[in-house]
């Protein structure tokens, strides 16, 4: 289908539901006067106290990201060191807690390997990538890439992400360093650096999110996202630059991608007067924004996406989404104070 | 018994659905976003045209002109706004399921005086020295994203001359900067002018520092001259201490000018 006949069908879908009372706009509210956010496909209602803790024995401080496991629960890294981990349920209660030597917790992936999920967290303050058990006992690190000749120093290298592709190779974002993405085989042994910090196509920065996509079986690729540059782009599991997708407007964090959608936290808008400006970002199989929770409604002109902004002061830093089974998605914050995820209900 | 099994019942159902409406995020908890505002130029020559937009359905703009904040009861925003006079504009959006924005202010300005030659006494950061020299008095104002190139910023003290053509009455100055404490842009700390290189002339005004984080905006401070003049040779000085609430606290903060008015 062709993006204009998608848009074409889109609007009349959403003609449909202006007739429809209870979604007279994009945010709207059912009989309790509960708030929808978003557009299209992709509402929510908003569940601000999901998660919430007792500071004082569980605290954090930025909420980075949040991945389920293979048994449902829901796993946030954050960046304080008396709990740098904390496994919730979907209802958003405790379960338990570890992890005091993450001091730059920032990326969290999941990877599943014959049946056992284990973790990999980007550190950009120890400038180390760490896999680990889905409890915490440490498989190995990984340094900066001191033979690749582009770091002088571990302190140009702060990884902000990793992506674990089928046969255990992966790779990490240096999105807070030098902005190379380095390819690893599953032993953690080197096999190729690429991108780097700057303005050409194959170029970044803030190179702060990395993901496999694989929704086409046939040519699996990557996505990183370049947060400064507020684009999205596409490269070769070799390293080769394919293609960009631009998002006006938008500071996309890592791209997650849930069955055919790609869904973005985004940190803050690119243009507006107040800096916790964040919002969340949704597009279809065919890479097209279709939602916005907290932001305006996504529209084209002659093929090109309007300036994205917050219209909702509802997120401040969002940093991470996470969606689980039942389609709910769960929002981990950046500078937020201290606040908890906040977990969204599809409607 | 079973009537009060019924009513137990019942108790039970009202009190589990106003947890449930606890834990949901209701109508207006939260605030909208500021419409966003654009001026084809801030500076009037002839006119200015002005649009304000938040793009969300149902949302009502509302405006003044008369420094008060705009309220549901203010003129309604439609369509762009022609102007021809400089005036102090002052937005809010409304909406009936979202609390009021904050107010997004837009101060418009004549151009004042020709000035002849500027001459740049101190250098501007190399990142963002503007569009050059003639930045401060192109008649083009700088936006609130600090990038623009109609800034000229400053990690130091920022002087200049403005010589005008012919000795003319100026009656004040307008020195426009940016707040963006975000991005440790703070507001100058004292504006110093001397008239025709005559030191007895020389005032000296001072900016307050701001006590809490606030949002971007466009300020100025105007200056009044009230004299006959042919020079006149000005300093801003960048806040030299960030205070103790900010992330800086001590380091010196940037400074970003645009633009300098001699008002007629």
């Amino acid at each position: 289908m062709s993006r204009r006949k998608f848009l074409k069908q889109s609007s009349i879908a959403s003609l449909g539901l202006l007739m429809h009372p209870m979604y007279s706009s994009a945010f709207s509210f059912t009989n309790t006067k509960d708030v929808i956010v978003g557009h299209n496909s992709h509402r929510y209602k908003v569940d601000m106290s999901w998660g919430d803790l007792d500071p004082l024995k569980t605290p954090v401080k930025d909420c980075h990201e949040m991945v389920q496991d293979s048994k449902g629960r829901i796993v946030l890294l954050t960046n304080h060191i008396k709990n740098n981990v904390i496994v919730y349920d979907k209802s958003g209660k405790f379960i338990e807690s570890w992890g005091t030597e993450y001091p730059g917790g920032h990326g969290l992936t999941l990877s599943k390997e014959n049946g056992e999920d284990f973790l990999f967290i980007t550190d950009y303050e120890r400038h180390q990538v760490i896999k680990t058990t889905i409890d915490g006992k440490v498989i190995f690190e990984i340094d900066f890439p001191a033979d690749s000749g582009f770091y002088k120093s571990k302190n140009e290298f702060k990884p902000t992400e990793t992506t674990v592709l089928e046969n255990g190779d992966f790779y990490v974002a240096d999105g807070y360093g030098n902005q190379f993405i380095t390819h690893y085989n599953h032993k953690g042994e080197l096999l190729n650096i690429f991108g780097g910090k700057g303005y050409t196509d194959g170029q970044f920065l803030n190179a702060h999110g990395i993901c496999y996509d694989n929704r086409d079986k046939n040519n699996p690729s990557l996505l990183i996202s370049a947060r400064e540059m507020n684009v999205l782009k596409r490269f070769s599991l070799e390293g080769e630059y394919l293609s960009s997708i631009p998002v006006p407007g938008a500071l996309i964090c890592r791209p997650v991608i849930h069955k055919n959608d790609i869904y973005f936290a985004v940190l803050k808008s690119k243009n507006a007067t107040n800096d916790d400006s964040g919002f969340l970002l949704i597009m279809n199989d065919k890479n097209e924004v279709v939602s916005c929770p907290g932001a305006t409604t996504p529209s084209y002109n002659n093929n090109s996406l309007d300036e994205l902004y917050q219209t909702v002061r509802l997120f401040k830093h969002p940093h991470d989404v996470c969606i689980d089974d039942d389609e709910n998605m769960y929002v981990a914050q950046w500078n937020s104070g201290q606040t908890y995820p906040i977990k969204l209900i599809r409607v | 018994m079973r009537l009060f099994l019924i009513i137990w019942c019942w108790c039970l159902v009202i009190c589990s659905c106003n947890e449930n409406k606890k834990v949901l995020l209701q109508a207006n908890m939260v605030n909208l976003a500021q419409p966003k505002i654009i001026a084809s130029n801030a500076i009037i020559d002839s006119f200015v045209t002005v649009k304000a937009n938040l793009k969300l359905d149902g949302v009502a703009i509302h405006y003044t002109t008369n420094g008060e904040e705009p309220k549901i009861s203010s003129k309604r925003y439609t369509e762009p706004i022609k102007i021809e006079e400089a005036c102090v504009y002052k937005f809010k959006a409304f909406h009936e399921d979202w609390k009021p924005s904050n107010t997004s202010v837009l101060a418009l300005y004549n151009k004042g005086l020709a000035v002849d030659t500027i001459i740049m006494h101190t250098t501007a950061s190399k990142q963002y020295s503007g569009l050059g020299n003639h930045t401060l008095i192109n008649h083009n104002k700088g936006t609130l994203n600090f990038r623009d190139v109609q800034w000229v910023g400053y990690d130091t003290i920022g002087k200049s001359t403005l010589v005008l053509k012919d000795r003319t009455y100026v009656k004040s100055l307008t020195v426009g900067y940016l707040t963006d404490v975000a991005s440790w842009i703070f507001p100058p700390s004292h504006v110093a002018v001397v008239i025709d290189g005559d030191e007895t002339s020389k005032q000296i005004v001072t900016i307050e520092v701001p006590e809490t984080f606030s949002e971007k905006k466009i300020d100025d401070i105007v200056i009044p001259i009230n004299r006959k003049s042919k020079s006149l040779t000005i300093a801003v000085s960048n806040l030299q201490e960030i205070p103790k609430w900010h992330d800086g606290a001590g380091a010196k903060a940037w400074l970003f000018m645009d633009e300098w008015i001699l008002n007629e």
